[in-house]
């Protein structure tokens, strides 16, 4: 779906982004994550076509955004951190308006204004103006805004800035919502407890740099056939090394640390009960096995204070 | 169909723009104004006031508070960031250009032309005028409102193309100049309307057509920065298409007003490279003078990039060398003994007294001198951007060009061989009206390329 190759992205006091390269498949939902001025705006900007490219390409759905931006807009739905918004429209011009300059043969918008404002929630509101709005409101007419035409790909920046703790589970189930209806969405936030909720992949930047870029699994995450499980073991088993080689397509063990393994299973063959039974039937002594979440803060700081 | 479907940033400002109580307040003021005005003024020609007052509300509305409000209207959008939807939706430039054009104006529009259909009405039931000329004059209104309006729009859409997604725009500056240009205009029409002389005349003159010329080229040029801005590529074959036809139309200007249609090809190429310098020098004032962009301008030139060169190089660069073909061609053209012989004096009596010296070899040198200066005003900009001065480039480079033209020849007004140092000047001969500006280029020149070497160093 995404295809960045060393993007680089110069402005005169600063590099914004240094040969940033990575891919993206198609539904996936991207956690961008980073410091302060690590360059996820600029990224963002220059994915829906915002920015201008200095050097490097990037292509979406094959298709090189530097030579058919146009198309691209089609395709892609941005929503910036502060939403610009017609504060004057009411929301439902706001979403009229929006829905007849992205769709330009649209004959009647009324019905598809409403399914837009029922699913990100502002049905109850659609007459009041949009500067009589809270915070949480209005980022729900930014969305409703950025989604009208069905973009494959949704870009949002900081959406959970500045929300309620109300407004941001909203937040979390619409992207979920948005997500099981197959679009790619790119999400850059600092409040990372809520992107661990959506997200499929991590993106870490700093310094311009994508530090790290890897797959998250979390309850959440059904679309992943690879599950974390922590085995920890009551005593010592010398043997266990070589039981699990014997499955070495279905079982990898990813990190061992005395009697704390952590291992990637792939339930598609093998599930986490037959594991247990496998494990108890050849006497190995488990204490515990269970899932792991994997906690996006950790990673987060690992990852940057591994970098420092 | 709807004016949504057709037009949905037309729909969108006339909901924002005319609301039900500005439709009604607006003509309720006007007449209780006009009323006012007949109740209380006790003079015999109580129409002719009406028509004045008229006429300058409505000049005042549409022309000079619609060219601020088409202005902010693009500056207010990109500072709170709705500018974003806009640039991804999928309207073309033309429907951006008509909705904001008469859409975001929707109100001084209609209060403008309330105004002057006041004015029409009072100049009519007067009588004095041919309705023909009152109709040419209310066209020129009409023009002219289109033309500044488009001058905003286009400033407004060079500020913004400068700025980064984190900038923020203010428009005072701007308001200022548009009173400037407006109200002289506005105040030439006038004169002209009541037979008093002024620039337009009666019935459809040259200024008149001249006007319309500019207009027609301002819609496009707005057009073109919308299309910059909706990521469409533009050709630079437009913006020279422009420089040229305005260099034909204003020479035959020139000729008619020297009454000198015999150098008709000369007037053409002087406008030319009038154009050339004054476009550049504005441009380089309007366009983004980021030290990055000029170190990629100058590895594309070097790359041969001409897709580069004539997609995305920016105007000023694209004007700047034909600064260079203009003076030379210029010098090649025309004698400029008989040229200052005619027209020397009342240009400046300085020039004049060179009348029986002047050489093909001098000639020559002040149209190097000029190129030279160009050439050092330009690397000066990009020197001050570089430095601790780049917040205020503009400001910067304006108090330089002032010391460096006027304030400095005036210090050293009676050493004739430093002179040279500071304007073509060839009274200390052709050879330092050459080689001291070059001395200078090449001074600067070096400069800048120490700041670029240590800026770029990563």
């Amino acid at each position: 779906m995404i295809h960045v190759s060393n993007l680089t992205q110069d402005f005169t006091d600063v590099r914004a982004l240094d040969n940033v390269s990575f891919q993206i498949e198609k539904g996936a939902v991207v956690a961008l994550i980073g410091p302060n001025g690590s360059g996820k705006t600029t990224l963002m900007r220059c994915l829906s076509t915002l920015q201008e490219i200095q050097d490097g390409s990037i292509f979406i759905n094959d298709i090189d955004i530097t030579e058919e931006p146009r198309r691209i807009h089609q395709m892609v739905g941005y929503l910036a951190d502060n939403f610009g918004l017609y504060d004057d429209l009411s929301v439902r011009q706001c979403l009229e308006y929006t829905a007849y300059s992205r769709l330009l043969d649209l004959k009647d918008a009324d019905e598809l204004i409403e399914k837009c404002a029922i699913e990100v929630g502002v049905i109850d509101f659609i007459d009041r103006e949009v500067n009589t709005l809270s915070r949480g409101m209005r980022q729900r007419v930014g969305i409703a805004q950025a989604i009208i035409h069905e973009p494959e790909l949704l870009i949002l920046d900081e959406p959970a800035s500045g929300l309620d703790p109300e407004a941001r589970i909203d937040l979390s189930n619409l992207i979920l919502k948005l997500k099981d209806r197959g679009m790619t969405i790119f999400v850059s936030s600092h409040i990372l407890a809520e992107l661990e909720d959506y997200s499929t992949e991590m993106l870490i930047i700093k310094d311009g740099r994508i530090v790290e870029h890897s797959k998250l699994i979390s309850d959440k995450n059904e679309t992943s056939d690879v599950t974390i499980l922590r085995l920890i073991l009551e005593e010592s088993f010398e043997g266990l090394r070589l039981l699990l080689n014997d499955f070495a397509e279905t079982i990898e063990l990813i990190d061992e640390n005395e009697l704390t393994l952590t291992l990637h299973l792939k339930e598609e063959t093998m599930k986490q009960h037959e594991l247990l039974r496998f494990l108890i039937i050849n006497n190995v002594p488990v204490k515990e096995l269970s899932k792991v979440k994997r906690n996006l803060q950790e990673e987060y700081l690992k990852t940057i204070h591994k970098i420092d | 169909m709807k004016l949504l479907e057709k037009n949905p940033e037309l729909q969108r400002n006339i909901w924002s723009e005319l609301t039900m109580q500005r439709l009604v307040l607006m003509p309720s003021i006007a007449i209780v104004i006009l009323l006012l005005i007949t109740i209380s003024v006790e003079t015999s020609n109580l129409i002719d006031v009406l028509i004045t007052v008229s006429y300058i509300a409505g000049g005042a509305i549409l022309i000079l508070w619609g060219s601020k409000v088409a202005h902010d209207s693009i500056i207010n959008e990109y500072n709170e960031r709705t500018w974003d939807w806009q640039r991804m939706n999928a309207l073309s430039s033309h429907q951006l250009l008509k909705g904001k054009l008469f859409g975001a104006t929707a109100f001084n529009w209609y209060g403008g032309l309330i105004c002057l259909s006041f004015w029409l009405f009072f100049s009519i039931v007067k009588g004095e005028s041919d309705l023909f000329d009152i109709g040419v004059n209310f066209l020129s209104v009409i023009i002219l409102a289109i033309t500044l309006m488009c001058l905003s729009m286009i400033i407004a859409l060079l500020r913004i193309r400068k700025g980064s997604a984190r900038n923020r725009f203010k428009s005072g500056s701007i308001f200022f100049l548009i009173v400037l240009i407006g109200g002289s205009f506005l105040g030439e029409i006038f004169l002209s309307m009541n037979g008093n002389g002024g620039l337009y005349g009666q019935g459809l003159t040259l200024h008149f057509f001249e006007n319309l010329f500019y207009a027609i080229w301002t819609i496009i040029g707005v057009n073109q920065a919308l299309r910059h801005e909706l990521n469409y590529k533009n050709s630079s074959k437009l913006w020279y298409l422009f420089l040229i036809t305005s260099a034909i139309f204003k020479g035959f200007v020139l000729a008619e007003q020297f009454d000198d249609r015999r150098n008709l090809f000369f007037f053409m190429i002087l406008s030319f490279t009038i154009q050339a310098l004054i476009y550049s020098y504005l441009l380089l004032l309007f366009e983004s003078k980021e030290p990055l962009k000029f170190k990629v301008l100058i590895n594309k030139i070097k790359e041969r990039d001409w897709k580069y060169l004539n997609y995305k190089a920016p105007l000023w660069s694209l004007t700047f060398p034909l600064i260079f073909i203009g003076v030379i061609a210029t010098w090649l053209s025309f004698d400029l003994r008989y040229f200052i012989s005619k027209y020397g004096l009342d240009i400046n009596p300085l020039i004049y007294s060179f009348k029986n010296s002047l050489t093909k070899s001098d000639t020559f040198a002040i149209s190097a001198a000029i190129i030279l200066f160009v050439l050092r005003d330009f690397m000066l900009m990009f020197l001050i951007s570089m430095t601790s001065f780049k917040k205020r480039t503009n400001g910067a480079f304006l108090l330089y060009l002032f010391i460096l033209y006027c304030l400095m020849p005036l210090l050293v007004k009676d050493t004739d061989q430093l002179l040279p140092f500071f304007f073509p000047y060839i009274g200390a001969g052709s050879m330092l009206c050459f080689v001291l500006p070059l001395l200078e280029v090449v001074l600067v020149a070096f400069a800048v390329k120490y700041f670029l070497k240590t800026k770029f160093n990563r």
